[in-house]
């Protein structure tokens, strides 16, 4: 019996569910099993390429992709609102090849790919966050041989992590590590949190969700199960501190205890970077 | 509007979609036909196909249309395809030995083994442009020479630069005798220090210019890993695709494609190297790409000489993948307000700790 | 194994685009959240002996996997042609499902390395019976660490007598965190608990006592 190659690869350009072909999912959500019981270690993946471009989502649209099924509902964020157009395009590739529900209420969403924010409302068990990541290796500024890198993750040796540390505060007076905070995760790996602000770094330690990484371009996946130490790294006399807003709030619903984002001017306006925490804020 | 607090950024999105197929598909010349793209830009074809990473002339033709010429733009689109692809089967090994040359220089030897094939090529050819380009220009006739009787499929054999200095005993010999399986990029990220074969997949699939810059910036730049090399054989001409048939278990051809072979001749002159002979590096990459693969096999032997000493196998195995490199620096179009409030405070923080007021707190 | 039952086995083995990542996000939740039980979807779990289903779902193109326990030769013919892996020996795997109350040897049960903690092995161990959560009178034993908020118990209520041998795995974890292995047990009954390699178990295993399961 002939067989065109038709009849045994499919038809062309069958779109499979969730875009990836099985064999790229089952490898992906391998990366992800040995992340999760491996806190805060990048794990090395074959990457694919996706329709968005390195550097804008790839990971964490391979992640999401990778975990969807039939009853989860997406809500995809960029620095913390639904309609940024980047955010927009992940989240129509993600339920158009998957015909899922999209949300962009953080409690009605079983999955949340996000750049650079935490939702500000809580998640629970039934939440799976998902970060991209620009940058997996929070070493990265302070030493750029990968070999040497991966030493100082394999013995845990992060001198030279806190050396930088101190000398920044002797040099400046505080620490000026902006978003992407470097973080200890369950006492052994430091981590790159991803560009997030501090605000948002308190909320991953012992939260209550799963959160993963996906860094496309670099090809590496990593996790922080729920329930899970995360430790901004500091001095004992030098505390942690988030973003500072001095009596900030959002001009459109008045918040004082969201993350604000700011249009800068001669008035200073602030609003609350998670909008549909603000535009529900408003419309109660 | 702004684009990031626009509302309905998904209108917004399709406004743009439409913007762009109108212009690009309603511009008043003729309609591009692939076969135009195919038959009249070749050498732009073989480029993308060789960053791609998949030989697809037809579709890089499409892709090379719908991207209106960025070539990046249309690697993507190649490559977002092959993810869709699923793999059927592995191709049987094939030996570089089984290309039929359309072109053969060897710029060591006055006459090589076999002969020389000047082929396509406009590396002699003055470069005047030409601006009346659709007059079709009377055939140049060279005086008192008929070309060759033969065909190219009778092609005499061609010794390998690299086995005539094994036979004088000229050459490093690095020939192994396990076969180790290749590295596949495609399923698993490489990085140093990575098999060889990481290193010349990595490179066969790499930007082209990235890889030239990488080259010059080590002959001429800071890095100076490289010397200048002498090339062995350089290549162009049709490889077979052969399979092994399921049941009869032979090796069927099921195609061919093209590509471009390079051995570059390195002079040995380091402290630890033996001074009497030379060693090989190997570029490899589809289609008509000369630079690229001269490139690659300058690139590959510096990386052996270099022996992870340098961050050269590192350069190249993450820098100089176009669709990576580009991807990340257009990223920083994206909206990064979140990281830059997060900055500004940071220098508000840092100007009041000079001042010495009292430090800001922080959030319960 | 008949013939025909292996070409059977094999038919079942194989999921659809929607089991497999159902069965991942069970997996996933289990070792996200150890000491709770999930259950592996209805139509999966009814197929074939639940501990294979963590195989059949992530092994894919030369992965390599081993099975343990009585029939383990026509069990990995099956898997193998299910899902295109390669049947190994145990201390070769990443993935090996212990069933019928037999473990690989411990000491060969592949870790990973302190540059690749990742190449540790994840074992779906059979529970000849029903996993509980909390304390009772079977075996019972405390997981504690990331992904528990302070501390949970799980209980076994046996069928069969594999205390031993599941009590001999647990032994077996090391204090060598990030490398070691990770494990699933699956029950009878689709359930199942997830013990990543971070996980601090501890406890009395006490013995149980003859009881007829009820289903």
């Amino acid at each position: 019996m002939n067989s065109t190659v038709d009849e045994i690869a499919g038809p062309p350009h069958s779109v499979p569910f969730a875009l990836l072909d099985e064999e790229s999912k089952r490898e992906i959500r391998r990366a992800l099993l040995q992340a999760v019981c491996i806190p805060g270690f990048q794990v090395p993946f074959g990457s694919r390429e996706m329709p968005v471009a390195r550097g804008w989502g790839s990971g964490g649209l391979q992640i999401s992709l990778a975990i969807v099924g039939v009853n989860d509902t997406i809500k995809v964020i960029d620095q913390g609102d639904d309609e940024g157009v980047n955010a927009v395009n992940l989240r129509r590739l993600i339920t158009s090849s998957t015909g899922i529900e999209e949300t962009s209420e953080t409690d009605e969403a079983t999955i949340v790919q996000s750049r650079h924010r935490i939702p500000e409302d809580a998640m629970a068990s039934d939440h799976i966050l998902v970060l991209q990541v620009p940058v997996p290796e929070p070493l990265r500024g302070i030493e750029r041989n990968m070999k040497e890198l991966e030493r100082m993750h394999a013995e845990g040796d992060y001198s030279k992590m806190w050396v930088s540390l101190y000398e920044d505060k002797v040099r400046n007076g505080v620490i000026t590590q902006t978003t992407g905070y470097p973080c200890l995760v369950a006492q052994r790996y430091v981590t790159a949190t991803t560009p997030i602000p501090r605000w948002d770094i308190p909320r991953l330690h012992q939260a209550e969700f799963l959160t993963l990484f996906g860094a496309g371009r670099e090809k590496r996946v990593y996790a922080i199960p729920p329930f899970t130490d995360v430790e901004p790294l500091t001095f004992e006399d030098v505390p942690f501190e988030v973003e500072a807003s001095n009596g900030a709030k959002c001009r459109l619903c008045g918040s004082e205890e969201t993350f604000l984002v700011e249009t800068p001017g001669s008035e200073s306006r602030w609003s609350c970077s998670d909008t549909a925490w603000c535009r529900r804020k408003r419309t109660k | 509007m702004g684009y990031a607090a626009a509302r309905g950024g998904l209108a917004a999105i399709e406004f743009a979609e439409n913007l762009v197929q109108e212009l690009r598909d309603g511009h008043p010349s003729s309609p591009l036909e692939t076969d135009q793209v195919t038959g009249r830009l070749r050498l732009l074809v073989d480029r993308v196909m060789g960053e791609a990473g998949l030989w697809a002339p037809e579709f890089t033709a499409q892709a090379l249309r719908q991207a209106e010429g960025d070539v990046i733009e249309a690697v993507h689109l190649l490559r977002a395809f092959k993810s869709t692809l699923p793999r059927i089967g592995i191709s049987d090994v094939v030996n570089a030995d089984d290309m039929i040359p359309e072109r053969r220089i060897v710029p060591a030897f006055r006459e090589p083994g076999g002969p020389q094939i000047l082929g396509r090529s406009t590396d002699y050819t003055a470069r005047m442009l030409s601006t009346t380009p659709r007059e079709t220009k009377p055939k140049v006739q060279p005086a008192g020479v008929t070309p060759a009787e033969e065909s190219l499929d009778v092609i005499p054999p061609m010794q390998r630069m690299s086995d005539v200095l094994r036979d004088m005993q000229l050459l490093v010999d690095r020939r192994r005798t396990d076969d180790p399986e290749p590295f596949d990029i495609t399923r698993m990220p490489a990085k140093p220090p990575a098999p060889r074969s990481a290193r010349l997949s990595t490179m066969a699939r790499a930007e082209t210019g990235a890889l030239v810059g990488q080259w010059y910036r080590n002959i001429l730049g800071p890095d100076g890993y490289l010397h200048e090399v002498t090339l062995g054989e350089v290549r162009h001409g049709a490889m077979p695709i052969t399979v092994t048939h399921p049941v009869t278990r032979n090796p069927v051809k099921i195609g061919e494609y093209r590509v471009t072979e390079v051995e570059a001749i390195e002079d040995l002159d380091g402290i630890d190297e033996d001074r009497t002979l030379f060693d090989i590096g190997y570029g490899l990459c589809f289609g008509q790409n000369e630079r690229k693969a001269i490139a690659m096999a300058n690139l590959d032997i510096a990386c052996h000489r270099d022996g992870q000493r340098s961050e050269l196998e590192q350069s190249i195995l993450m820098t100089t993948d176009g669709l990576d490199s580009s991807g990340f620096l257009e990223h920083l179009k994206l909206p990064h307000y979140v990281t830059f409030r997060s900055m500004i405070e940071r220098k508000i923080a840092v100007r009041q700790a000079r001042l010495q007021t009292s430090p800001t707190e922080s959030k319960p | 194994m008949t013939n025909q039952a292996e070409i059977a086995l094999y038919a079942n083995l194989v999921l659809d685009v929607y089991e497999s990542q159902e069965v991942f996000r069970t997996l996933l939740d289990a070792l996200s959240q150890p000491g709770t039980i999930h259950h592996l979807p209805q139509a999966v779990a009814h197929r074939f002996v639940p501990a294979l289903a963590p195989l059949a779902a992530l092994v894919s193109h030369d992965v390599p996997f081993a099975i343990c326990g009585v029939e383990s030769v026509a069990t990995s013919i099956a898997v193998e042609r299910a899902t295109f892996g390669r049947s190994v020996d145990p201390e070769l795997a990443i993935f090996i499902a212990a069933l019928s109350g037999v473990t690989p040897e411990a000491m060969t049960i592949k870790r990973g390395t302190p540059h690749r903690p990742d190449g540790g092995c994840q074992i779906s161990y059979q529970i000849s019976g029903r996993l509980i959560l909390g304390t009772t009178e079977q075996s019972t034993f405390s997981i504690a660490g990331p992904g528990v908020p302070t501390v949970r118990t799980i209980s076994v209520e046996w069928a069969t007598d594999q205390l031993s041998s599941l009590q001999q795995l647990l032994d077996a974890r090391s204090d060598s965190w990030p490398m070691g292995f990770d494990i699933w047990l699956v029950d009878d009954f689709g359930q199942v608990v997830g013990i990543p390699r971070t996980s601090n178990i501890t406890g009395v295993m006490v013995q149980h006592d003859e009881k007829v399961l009820e289903d």
